[in-house]
């Protein structure tokens, strides 16, 4: 008995050493050290030590206040000494640019994550909110309450937005039509930009958006959070709850939120943008059991949204659009409301999903999904009023995703199937057909990673079939689509210093015609524009280049990420540059047409800690777009635009873990587009000035922030907002937002 | 808590998969028919000389499939007496439909929302005789008064204004806007 005590006492291993500022290379106190069960605390000069009972792997935790949690694996063989330099004070810096997945899994894509805090941090209760602050991402507005994602400086069709793994399907061809996805809801959000995105589908050039649901932490315990947002402007704000509970015993989890948002009109910096009132109501459930190897997991989300189209903005032909233009306000303006009158959108979008997932030795990790969503838009005008859509489409889709993540050797392979079915239908005014469309697709990657670099090659083959139904002079057609084609990638990451990490990815893929390429025809009401689709209108294929070149030495963080895409056959809507006469008047005439074109730019992010509570950054995005056939521009192609920030963080104001930050962006003019091709000129420059200050309230579960944005209640316009033609974009706004955890 | 089994969960995806299949009953191969959709097809103009009732114009712009689609079929020109007052009628209709449906109808209905404007370069005089219910012009009768002989146009237009009409023609969405090549003899 004694001897075996002492044979125990013999292999354990000491583990001292002492916790450091990265940037001082001063002593952290009281830094919380876990190795395996073990927990100490860092004494004042930052010296810790464990026991471990044990020789072999560890992880040892690393958490101080203000800091990123560390995790670092050990092998223990020897008492061991460990310096370990903390970036204290880097909480001041954002979001940080991971490469590898939560799972800690060999992975060659671009990610960028936005946690949930965050998220409930930004009450962000739209996909813009929660992007807000990330670089390389712009967006494409109508107004202040639709935007939709741009990435790489593309949109719309050319970016996917999933539910983990499945698309979310919901008209999103629609310039003014915003994706349907509470981010409140979500675990965390994860932007994957450019090429290495074949795991979720070849059509997705720009990047992918991806919503991940939430993770639990591995004891029981239950929460109630509450989130409060109120603003000037738009006047209105926003109230949220969130339940989640997770049983260690059974290991169930489970996660409830609830959010409503309202807001009345915007205000332009001298006038009101009448009928722009929003309303929105979101809920989600999402339960998870572990049960041995497998996990099963149930999602279900309600997201219903009322928004009004700025009055002034809903026009019937060339000769209103001309009036408007002539105008230096919007011709209808009406006293502030929350009313919302025609013209208006209604949209809801359902989602079901279930989810398992298995793992074994032998195959790894298996993962099978099935989604089923429903959308349903419907947009009223002021011809049928509030009571008929002028345009009701109905959107029904169900998906089936089968996946296996398995290593063998030292290579990590990931292989997997999905399919999928699709019926759109339609009542009242035509614009795309009734269609049904069914979706295939395989994919294989595998990966190999090193100590320096990493290594990762894909294949994917997609086929779609689609039929569609619709009247043409009272004669029921129907027409038949098939596309198919391959897609491939070659990325990887190779760390050349201790400190600088670059990646390189080089892929080419294919987008088939979406409905509203082939099918538009005839007037797009409110806009004021004949557009006609193209039945003969072939795939585009992209041949696509990510780089990005990744600095990161205490103080000074340094990323570029320069992208290159050339597509053939690329399609887009062309003005002629004709009119059409008909009874209403007469209507600028848009085509559907395919070209060449080429995509290059950059997005740059430098971060800089000037002092002990300063940090500066900076960011920017280039982009020169031209269709390569006739070396032209390109009409709606976002702006070259900076940011720069800077941030104070501090312990004080009864506030903890406090931040105020001033911010500034300039936005320049779009000056790459061909004469006589847009019915205006492109709006002047313009630049903003943001300010923000939050933090922990004391010791509680209470973070406040306080902002306003626009200070100075700039006038402007911005070029890929579609309200320019009518009136002036949002004036200064203060905002409160109040986030309990109980 | 009671305790969440995988069953459950299961079950739950049946009764929502039941569900939606039987919300999902909406027929994809039976489209509407766009052309049941109201569509104002025709202007036509009735010119009656006020000195001499059988002196009766009457001129038309038809575009059959509406906005988009093919060009106008009828474009007639305006010719009037030179000196002389007319009494003008106008109606709006919808000859895509047998019988012709008259819009007109419709608009005296909903005459607070609309508003019928007329446009001219030339020496034209014309004046609105009829009024909402608000006492504000409607514009479906009016006086047109010719002066020199001269070579012109009328510009006719339909505004929808709801919940802005204020006599004005500065405001709303044009329904129809027709011009008229217009010869005074």
């Amino acid at each position: 008995m004694l001897c075996s005590i002492s044979q125990f006492a013999l292999s354990q291993i000491k583990l001292s050493g002492v916790v450091l500022d990265s940037a001082t290379q001063k002593p952290l106190t009281n830094a919380f050290v876990k190795l395996g069960a073990h927990k100490v605390i860092a004494d004042a000069n930052g010296n810790f030590s464990v026991t471990q009972p044990t020789a072999g792997t560890h992880t040892l935790n690393i958490t101080h206040i203000g800091c990123d949690p560390l995790s670092l694996p050990l092998f223990l063989v020897n008492d061991t000494f460990i310096t370990i330099f903390l970036p204290h004070h880097l909480h001041a810096f954002e979001e940080i640019i991971t490469y590898a997945h939560n799972s800690r899994e060999p992975d060659a894509r671009l990610i960028q994550t936005i946690s949930s805090k965050k998220l409930e941090q930004l009450a962000a209760v739209s996909l813009s909110d929660a992007l807000i602050n990330t670089n390389g991402i712009s967006f494409l507005r109508t107004g202040s309450t639709i935007a939709k994602p741009i990435i790489n400086g593309m949109h719309s069709n050319r970016i996917s937005v999933l539910n983990d793994e499945s698309k979310q399907e919901g008209q999103q061809w629609g310039s003014e039509h915003a994706p349907e996805i509470d981010p409140l809801s979500a675990g965390s959000i994860e932007i994957i930009k450019g090429a290495s995105t074949l795991r979720y589908g070849g059509d997705a050039m720009g990047g992918v958006i991806r919503i991940l649901p939430p993770s639990f932490r591995d004891t029981s315990y239950t929460e109630i959070a509450l989130l409060a947002k109120v603003e000037t402007n738009p006047k209105g704000g926003l109230v949220g709850l969130k339940l989640e509970r997770y049983n260690g015993k059974s290991r169930l989890g489970q996660r409830a939120v609830f959010n409503v948002k309202r807001n009345g009109d915007a205000q332009a910096a001298s006038y009101t943008l009448s009928n722009t009132g929003f309303e929105q109501l979101s809920g989600s459930y999402y339960g998870l059991l572990k049960k041995g190897n497998n996990d099963f997991s149930f999602t279900s989300s309600a997201f219903v949204q009322r928004l009004g189209i700025l009055a002034a903005s809903h026009i019937g032909n060339l000769t209103d659009l001309n009036r408007a233009l002539s105008s230096d306000t919007p011709l209808i303006n009406l006293p502030f409301s929350y009313n919302i009158l025609a013209p208006s959108q209604r949209i809801q979008h359902y989602t079901g999903k279930i989810k398992w997932e298995n793992k074994s030795d032998k195959l790894g990790l298996v993962s099978s999904t099935y989604t089923i969503q429903n959308n349903h838009r419907q947009e009223f005008d002021n011809h049928n009023g509030d009571l008929n859509a002028a345009l009701d489409l109905n959107l029904w889709t169900q998906q089936l995703h089968l996946s296996v993540d398995n290593h063998l050797e030292d290579i990590r392979w990931q292989y997997g199937a999905m399919g999928e079915w699709q019926q759109n239908t339609f009542k009242g005014r035509y614009f795309i057909p009734n269609y049904l469309r069914y979706k295939a697709g395989l994919f294989a990657i595998a990966t190999l990673e090193q100590d320096a670099y990493l290594i990762e090659t894909g294949l994917r083959y997609d086929v779609q079939h689609t039929t569609s139904y619709r009247y043409e002079k009272d004669i029921l057609n129907t027409n038949q689509f098939q596309f198919s084609g391959l897609s491939a990638n070659v990325s990887g990451w190779r760390r050349i210093h201790q400190d600088v990490r670059i990646h390189l990815s080089a892929a080419t893929r294919f987008r088939s015609p979406d409905i509203n390429e082939l099918f538009s025809n005839g007037l797009h009401h409110g806009s004021a524009s004949l557009e006609f689709g193209n039945l003969q209108l072939k795939q585009e294929r992209a041949y696509s280049l990510n780089a990005a070149l990744n600095y990161n030495h205490n103080k000074l963080r340094f990323q570029v990420e320069p992208y290159l895409h050339y597509f053939s056959n690329y399609i887009y809507l062309k003005p002629t540059g004709e009119t059409q006469l008909s009874i209403r008047g007469a209507f600028p005439v848009f085509n559907y047409v395919q070209t060449d074109a080429s995509y290059a730019g950059t997005d740059i992010t430098i971060k800089y800690q000037l002092a002990t509570h300063w940090t500066t950054e900076l960011d920017g995005a280039l982009l020169l777009v031209k269709n390569q056939r006739n070396q032209t521009f390109i009409y709606g192609i976002p702006a070259q635009r900076t940011t720069g920030k800077l941030k104070y963080s501090f312990d004080g104001l009864s506030l903890k873990n406090a931040y105020w930050t001033v911010s500034s962006s300039y936005n320049a003019k779009q000056n790459r587009i061909e004469t006589n091709e847009d019915f205006a000129d492109s709006p002047a420059a313009y630049t903003l000035l943001n300010t923000e200050l939050g933090g922990q309230y004391q010791d509680t579960r209470l973070h406040v922030s306080l902002g306003v944005n626009n200070i100075l209640n700039t006038s402007y316009r911005d070029y890929m907002n579609r309200y320019r033609y009518y009136a002036d974009d949002v004036g200064i706004s203060i905002f409160l937002i109040l986030n309990y955890t109980f | 808590m009671k305790q969440f089994r995988a069953s459950t969960l299961t079950y739950i995806a049946l009764v929502t998969l039941i569900f939606t299949f039987n919300a999902c009953k909406d027929q994809v191969d039976t489209p509407p028919n766009p052309n049941e959709e109201e569509l104002i097809t025709t202007l036509e103009l009735t010119f009656t000389n006020e000195t001499n009732a059988s002196d009766v114009r009457i001129f038309k712009f038809a575009d059959p499939d509406g906005d988009g689609g093919n060009a106008p079929t009828i474009t007639d020109s305006i010719v009037l007496a030179a000196n002389s007052s007319y009494g003008l009628a106008v109606r709006f209709l919808d000859e895509s439909k047998s019988p012709v449906e008259d819009i007109t109808t419709e608009i005296v209905a909903e005459a607070i929302d609309h508003l019928i404007c007329y446009t001219t370069p030339g020496d034209l005089m014309i004046t609105i005789l009829d009024k909402d219910s608000n006492n504000l012009n409607l514009g479906l009768a009016a006086t047109v008064k010719t002066q020199a002989l001269e070579n012109t146009s009328l510009t006719i237009r339909l505004m929808h204004q709801p919940n802005q009409k204020n006599g004005n023609c500065d405001s709303g969405e044009t329904d129809v806007e027709v011009t008229f090549i217009t010869t005074i003899e």
